[in-house]
């Protein structure tokens, strides 16, 4: 079963999954490193198909449409879903719960 | 039943995807250097063939293979490639992506029975034989029998796709097109599908319309265009960026959310991406390779000498017709704004035709 929820200080490794692992889960990636280090996290964040999550990925961010694979495959893992690919509010949310050490909780 | 379409279609495009920089080179070679080409020299253009019927379709069926069974999967996906490749006339992409991956897992499973048991000291033997001569049987077997199946079926699809044309039914092709694209399937669409039909016309006429179909910018600028003109707030906002991306980079997944998000905006799509293939079918429009990703940077270099105006007219043409037609949408039926943004307006079931 997908973790429903992790604390934030328990948060070490955020995967963007996308169909490709090429395309929007890079850009979204660029995108929560820049938030993440103005709020100076320190969390390795990486990018990968939908299909080939590693493991040890504590938190994955995923699009809606790809959740349910993505819930499939990240068996261990927080899996967060967002709408729009550019300040979407679960994006925010997630670097706002991460940096105010709250709950990060499955969406 | 989305799921496994788009985990079958994940796959077959997690096989091509990696290896694009290869068909990007194979275009460039085709479009330089064949008769018809920008600057054409026959002993260059010999590269041209080879590439297309051994190197692409060697290193899908590698990179098949290696998903299941990693670099051992890889070789073997290769070996029994070159032997459907050798075997058919055309470029074996299906082939690839079916016996690739299959063969892997037939060497996962010989090794899975025959490691545990190995003497000390007569692994790298083991491992070695094994897998060559498992290699040898399957390749005999994909030549003598896989090939000529194989080929039989790229040339009924070849003879479907090119009735689909004749027939001046592009067009229609776009309606699923369109809706499959924004539930995640375009990479499916574009390298499982579109990619090994637009290849195998590419090589017999130099140029193929499949390779547009999909992944062509121009019904989505021209949708995203209408919400920075009709649409409100951060729909509005955020269209200018998401143009850039779309269009520019070509990662059309940053418009999806645009027609999830508000489903009616489908039709725009729809109107952009039918004139769009009308535009291509009557100009006789095609690119030389895939454009990958779907940028208008991306397109250039692989629209064939004299296409220009099928190519960039339709797309120009789909811009327009979607524009227009989203923004009639958008007036007639603006986004309903919600507190929470958009998460309450955005789930998957209510795009049209999607149970």
């Amino acid at each position: 079963m997908t973790q429903s929820s992790i604390p934030a200080d328990e948060v070490k490794k955020i995967v963007l999954a996308c169909e490709a692992g090429m395309g929007s889960s890079l850009m979204v990636k660029n995108t929560l490193i820049k938030k993440a280090k103005k709020a100076g996290l320190d969390i390795l964040i990486d990018h990968s198909p939908v299909n080939l999550i590693p493991k040890d990925a504590d938190v994955v961010v995923a699009h809606a449409g790809l959740s349910a694979r993505a819930r499939e495959v990240a068996v261990n893992s927080v899996v967060v879903s967002f709408n729009m690919f550019m300040n979407d509010p679960a994006i925010n949310k997630l670097i706002n719960d991460l940096s105010e050490g709250n709950e990060i909780k499955s969406s | 039943m989305k799921e496994s379409i788009q985990r079958v279609g994940g796959a077959m495009s997690g096989m091509v995807i990696p290896n694009i920089g290869a068909f990007i080179a194979w275009g460039l070679i085709t479009a330089l250097f064949i008769p018809t080409g920008w600057a054409p020299n026959e002993g260059l253009s010999e590269m041209v063939g080879p590439m297309i019927v051994y190197l692409l379709p060697i290193l899908i069926g590698y990179t098949g293979g290696k998903m299941v069974h990693g670099h051992r999967g890889g070789v073997i996906g290769a070996v029994v490639t070159t032997a459907i490749a050798v075997g058919a006339s055309d470029p074996q992409f299906f082939g690839a992506m079916v016996f690739g991956p299959a063969s892997a897992w037939a060497a996962k499973k010989v090794d899975a029975a025959l490691q545990p048991s190995a003497p000390e000291g007569f692994e790298m033997l083991i491992d070695n034989f094994s897998l060559g001569i498992l290699a040898t049987v399957l390749a005999i077997v994909a030549k003598q029998v896989i090939s000529p199946i194989m080929q039989g079926i790229l040339d009924a699809l070849g003879a479907l796709s090119e009735g689909i044309v004749d027939a001046g039914l592009l067009p229609l092709v776009d309606l699923p097109i369109e809706v499959a694209k924004v539930l995640f399937l375009n990479n499916a669409i574009n390298h499982g599908l579109f990619g090994p039909l637009g290849v195998a016309e590419a090589a017999e006429t130099g140029q193929s319309v499949w390779f547009m179909l999909e992944s062509s910018p121009g019904p989505g600028l021209g949708m995203l265009i209408a919400y920075w003109i009709a649409g409100k707030g951060m729909w509005k906002q955020s269209a200018p960026g998401t143009i850039i991306i779309h269009f520019f980079g070509g990662i059309h997944e940053v418009y999806f959310p645009y027609i999830l998000g508000h489903p009616i905006m489908i039709l725009a799509m729809w109107a952009g991406g039918m004139s769009q293939a009308l535009w291509f079918q009557i100009t006789d429009a095609g690119l030389v390779a895939a454009a990958s990703p779907g940028s208008i940077l991306a397109y250039l270099p692989l629209i064939p000498r004299g296409g220009a105006v099928g190519v960039l007219g339709g797309m120009a043409i789909g811009a327009i017709v979607s524009a227009v037609v989203g923004t009639i949408v958008l007036r007639a039926r603006p986004v309903k704004e919600t507190d929470a943004g958009v998460e309450d307006t955005i789930t998957m079931d209510n795009v049209p035709g999607v149970g």
